[in-house]
């Protein structure tokens, strides 16, 4: 049913009572989305291919690493495979592989499509694909072979990072053309989170590739510098294209508008003026002047306010249609993608305080933190992704249902397992390393808990008022072990999908019609999109045409 | 106005044609593209922010430390004094505590044991506790020890290292009588000037003792190797 | 918000805030920290790095130490690490003067090492617990860099290198030149010299 004239524009793209849940598919609009599909499908599908081939591989790197601080003498002998390799393997091959891969991805899918312009100059894009893999692939080398720079984040040596560095510069370019081009005359919120990305990270990375490759720092100056680069690729780089993906999906699927137009403006502009003051809670109680370290912690606890205002908007959206997230794949990665992102931002502000960075600064503490966010909020995010996108490129539906479940379960609960186990063995750990001074623990004890809790932990066992190092160590263990099987669990659930994407590529497995859904009940799912007058109140502004 | 059936013409002014049935069905069930709502801001957010707003500039004006770069972060209204100074004059014990758990523990264990084969105990060793081995004590703190040594029985051949110029005398004498009365070790305090009047007597000597070489250092022998 | 400079410019101006911030200030501000000498013995507090422990330093980077082990000392309130007996002071910038790059670390499986070569003197300690650390350390699972060291049959003498373990009857253990650089290197990790204006503990 055509609800418009064809060929009008959406431009106003105001509340239509009358497409609640219902197809929208005047032939003008089906007709742009078949060509924009067909356009991005040979880019697009580079990135998500390679992108998916680094995860697996990270994952590798990540189980290997994770084995070894449990069992030390796992794989030894080599200095290729030696942790302090490894783990920075794993790092740059799950950031600049898989998530940046897929993030640009799903970027220029989403830019084209908000945009409502085909993709232009496509091979240029899968030029920019094939530089950015080839540097990712000769930096991982480097790291492994033991010609790491040695900064965090920032480990591939800069014969890799500049080819890294054109591919980005050809993205940016294609991005600041295309929405040049642009067809739809109102700027929806994903592309102004999206246009932040493209244009803040060449920034960044140019900036810490200049001062800090190019040595002209040292010491703590270049300490603040590398903090405000790797923070600002969790907030100006990741964060903006998974809430642009959310943003852009949720409505999507569920086919209702988003909740709060002034929700999303103070969104973007409080995370645009807030997460790029963050970087310095890195060092926390570190040699650094008090003024940067305090400047870094009011952005920290600032980011409240952009991470609440999201929350509010994204929920009102999804408000009286959870339900679908029963069937839909993308549905249900994605808002496990977005409440994972309220969550580890909360935690993230919390842990940015004296008094809780005390206990879990150094810890495992941080790293559970870390993956929340990359993993829990970005990776699954980029699933769910890819679940909607990588149909409509090949024209060919999921093949099975089955894998998509083992996909999500298995991620699902193996994310929860390594937070929630490695967190609480970071805090024992924290709490340990930190016995002979906790205001936090002096706090917990004037509310009379404190001997409970250090006895729940497993007893401190103080010599000379210090906890020893290797009973620190010793209790750690059962928890880092813990996290090696959540970990495997993850990498079963990345098998799962790289089998689900081989065969959608290759049409080798059952082909089907219809979306391939969770739970196989079709009847089911358009009625959780669909208002049902019996068991849903209809909305106060139902009806209203302003 | 277009025709139904082809799309708006690009920028190169072709307007293109579509066959309905290369469609995906995919784009066929889609709905429509994410649009806004315009609900307002509820209240009670725009006072959270307020309140928070209201923090970050209390924060911000306590924890500066005046923007100086030798005002260091972690310490109260971000200056560089530590919150508890020491006062009056230092317990022996507890300082000789505090350097043997930083700088001993590592090979002589935090119960003085030692480890078996490596490193010799400390607890009930009869040179830490016996008078003839006193003047030794310091001495084998100044310089280092190599060589075999036997101790409670079990002989260790190991290198302690020097310490006699990471450490001043007060310091030295503080952690050996820390060691000879822990553990169950009792035997009297090892004074500053005892320390002093060993370092005067090494002179410049650099190389670490044999237990052979300490032996013949009798217990009451003044400034002589 | 329809037009595109004011997302440009809104985009750019509070990137360029936090740049100021961030980027701008705190190198400007740290750039003038140097070397001092507090203590009438010493030239500069801290030394500069020697040829073998800046090679050392090398193998530390391309190892990944850094992962598991922090360079930096808390003070104030927060001294836990200060009453571990890690160092008798905090860190202070100038610590890090010569450090590029800089190895401050996020992470603590294994212990702080500023002043690791303060604590642990003793060449031999750390070639043992770098070949073995679970011999040294029971329990410890910081991995063993044996391939850091060459296992070899003795010809005629023993080598004065060689360790102090009881290997096979007739071979040796000796350290490779990264592994004798990454000694010096740690022994180099001193840093408890007094710095002005901060009382020492």
């Amino acid at each position: 049913m055509s609800l418009t004239a064809p060929g009008q524009h959406h431009a106003d793209d105001r509340l239509d009572p009358k497409s609640f849940g219902q197809a929208q598919s005047d032939p003008t609009t089906m007709s742009m989305r078949s060509l924009i599909d067909e356009s991005c499908k040979w880019p697009c599908l580079v990135f998500f291919t390679t992108g998916t081939a680094w995860l697996v591989i990270g994952s590798l790197f990540a189980l290997v690493a994770s084995i070894k601080l449990h069992t030390p003498r796992f794989m030894s002998d080599d200095a290729w495979l030696t942790f302090g390799r490894v783990r920075p393997a794993h790092l740059d091959s799950v950031v600049f592989g898989w998530a940046s891969l897929t993030g640009i991805g799903t970027s220029l899918w989403l830019m084209c499509r908000l945009c409502r312009t085909p993709l232009r100059y496509p091979a240029m894009l899968v030029l920019a694909a094939i530089l950015w893999n080839v540097g990712v692939l000769v930096g991982t080398i480097a790291v492994l072979s033991g010609h790491s720079t040695g900064v965090e984040w920032l480990e591939f040596p800069p014969y890799s990072t500049f080819l890294l560095f054109i591919a980005f510069g050809i993205v940016a370019i294609w991005a600041m053309v295309t929405f040049g081009q642009r067809q739809s005359g109102h700027v929806y919120v994903s592309q102004w989170y999206l246009f932040g990305a493209l244009f803040w990270f060449p920034w960044l990375y140019a900036t810490v590739q200049i001062l800090i490759i190019g040595h002209l720092t040292s010491g703590m100056g270049q300490m603040s510098v590398q903090w405000w680069f790797a923070h600002n690729v969790l907030g100006l780089w990741f964060t903006p294209i998974g809430l642009a993906t959310i943003y852009y999906l949720v409505p999507k699927v569920i086919g209702r508008p988003i909740y709060s137009y002034y929700l999303s403006i103070l969104g973007f502009w409080s995370l645009a003026l807030f997460y790029s003051w963050a970087g310095s809670h890195h060092f926390i109680s570190g040699p650094a002047p008090a003024w940067l370290v305090t400047a870094s912690i009011v952005g920290s606890v600032m980011m409240i306010i952009p991470v609440s205002t999201v929350a509010i908007n994204h929920h009102m959206t999804v408000r009286k249609h959870f339900a679908v997230m029963r069937f839909s794949p993308t549905l249900r990665f994605i808002v496990f993608g977005a409440m994972s992102y309220t969550l580890v931002s909360v935690q993230g502000s919390s842990m940015s305080l004296h008094v809780l960075n005390e206990p879990t600064h150094f810890s495992h503490y941080t790293i559970a933190h870390a993956h929340l966010g990359l993993y829990a909020f970005f990776t699954m995010t980029m699933f769910g992704a890819m679940y909607y996108i990588v149909p409509r490129l090949t024209g060919r539906e999921w093949s099975s249902s089955k894998l998509i479940r083992i996909h999500f379960w298995f991620a699902a609960i193996g994310i929860f397992m390594y937070w929630g186990f490695l967190s609480l063995g970071g805090l024992i750990q924290g709490f340990e390393m930190n016995q002979a001074s906790s205001p936090l623990g002096d706090l917990v004890g004037k509310l009379g808990y404190w001997e409970g809790v250090k006895t729940f932990l497993g007893g401190f066992k103080a010599q000379n008022g210090v906890v020893p190092w290797l009973a620190i160590v010793k209790d750690t263990l059962p928890w880092l072990l813990s996290r090696s099987i959540a970990g495997t669990l993850m990498t079963l659930a990345h098998l799962a999908f790289g089998v689900l994407l081989l065969l959608n590529l290759t049409g080798w497995g059952r082909q089907r019609s219809g979306p391939t859904l969770f739970v196989s009940d079709a009847k089911g799912y358009q009625q959780s999109l669909t208002p049902v007058a019996d068991w849903l109140v209809p909305d106060e502004h139902e009806g209203d045409a302003s | 106005m277009p025709e139904g059936n082809s799309i708006p013409p690009h920028d190169d002014g072709q307007p293109e044609k579509f066959d309905v049935s290369s469609l995906h069905a995919q784009i066929a069930r889609e709905k429509l593209d994410p649009r806004d709502g315009f609900e307002p801001v509820p209240i009670w957010l725009v006072f959270l922010f307020g309140i928070l707003v209201f923090w970050a500039g209390y924060y911000f004006a306590t924890y500066n430390g005046g923007f100086k770069a030798d005002a260091y972060d972690g310490s109260p209204m971000g200056t560089n004094v530590p919150a508890t100074q020491p006062t009056g004059p230092v317990d022996p014990i507890a300082l000789g505590k505090k350097l043997f758990t930083g700088n001993c523990v590592s090979c002589h264990q935090a119960d003085g044991n030692g480890q078996a084969g490596q490193y010799p105990p400390l607890a009930g060793s009869e040179f830490v506790l016996q008078d003839d081995h006193k003047p030794h004590l310091p001495r084998i703190l100044l310089l280092g020890l190599q060589g075999p040594v036997k101790v409670k029985g079990s002989t260790y051949n190991g290198n302690m290292p020097a310490f006699g110029k990471k450490f001043k005398d007060e310091q030295i004498a503080a952690v050996l009588s820390y060691v000879r009365q822990e553990w169950g070790n009792k035997a009297s305090q090892i004074t500053p000037e005892e320390v002093a009047e060993a370092r005067k007597s090494v002179g410049t000597r650099s190389d670490p003792w044999t237990v052979e070489e300490l032996m013949k250092i009798a217990p009451d022998a003044p400034a002589k190797k | 918000m329809n037009f595109g400079p004011t997302l440009f410019l809104g985009a750019f101006l509070t990137f360029a805030f936090a740049w100021m911030g961030l980027v701008f200030f705190p190198v400007a501000q740290l750039k003038n920290v140097k070397p001092q000498t507090a203590d009438v013995t010493a030239i500069e507090n801290p030394t500069p790095y020697s040829g073998l422990e800046a090679r050392g330093r090398q193998v530390y980077i391309a190892n990944g130490c850094v992962y598991c082990h922090s360079q930096q000392l808390r003070g104030g309130q927060y001294n836990a690490d200060l009453l571990r007996g890690w160092g008798s002071r905090r860190s202070v910038p100038q610590d890090y003067v010569n450090d590029d790059p800089i190895l401050l670390g996020t992470m603590r499986t294994g212990p702080d090492l500023v002043n690791i070569g303060a604590r642990q003197p003793s060449d031999e300690w750390h070639h043992k617990h770098l070949y073995s650390p679970q011999a040294v350390s029971p329990g410890s699972n910081m991995p063993p860099f044996a391939f850091l060291y060459e296992k070899r049959k003795i010809v005629g003498q023993r080598s004065k290198d060689a360790l102090n373990v009881t290997l096979e009857p007739g071979y040796e253990l000796v350290p490779t030149d990264d592994a004798k650089a990454l000694v010096a290197y740690l022994k180099s990790m001193d840093r408890t010299y007094d710095v002005p204006g901060l009382p020492a503990n």
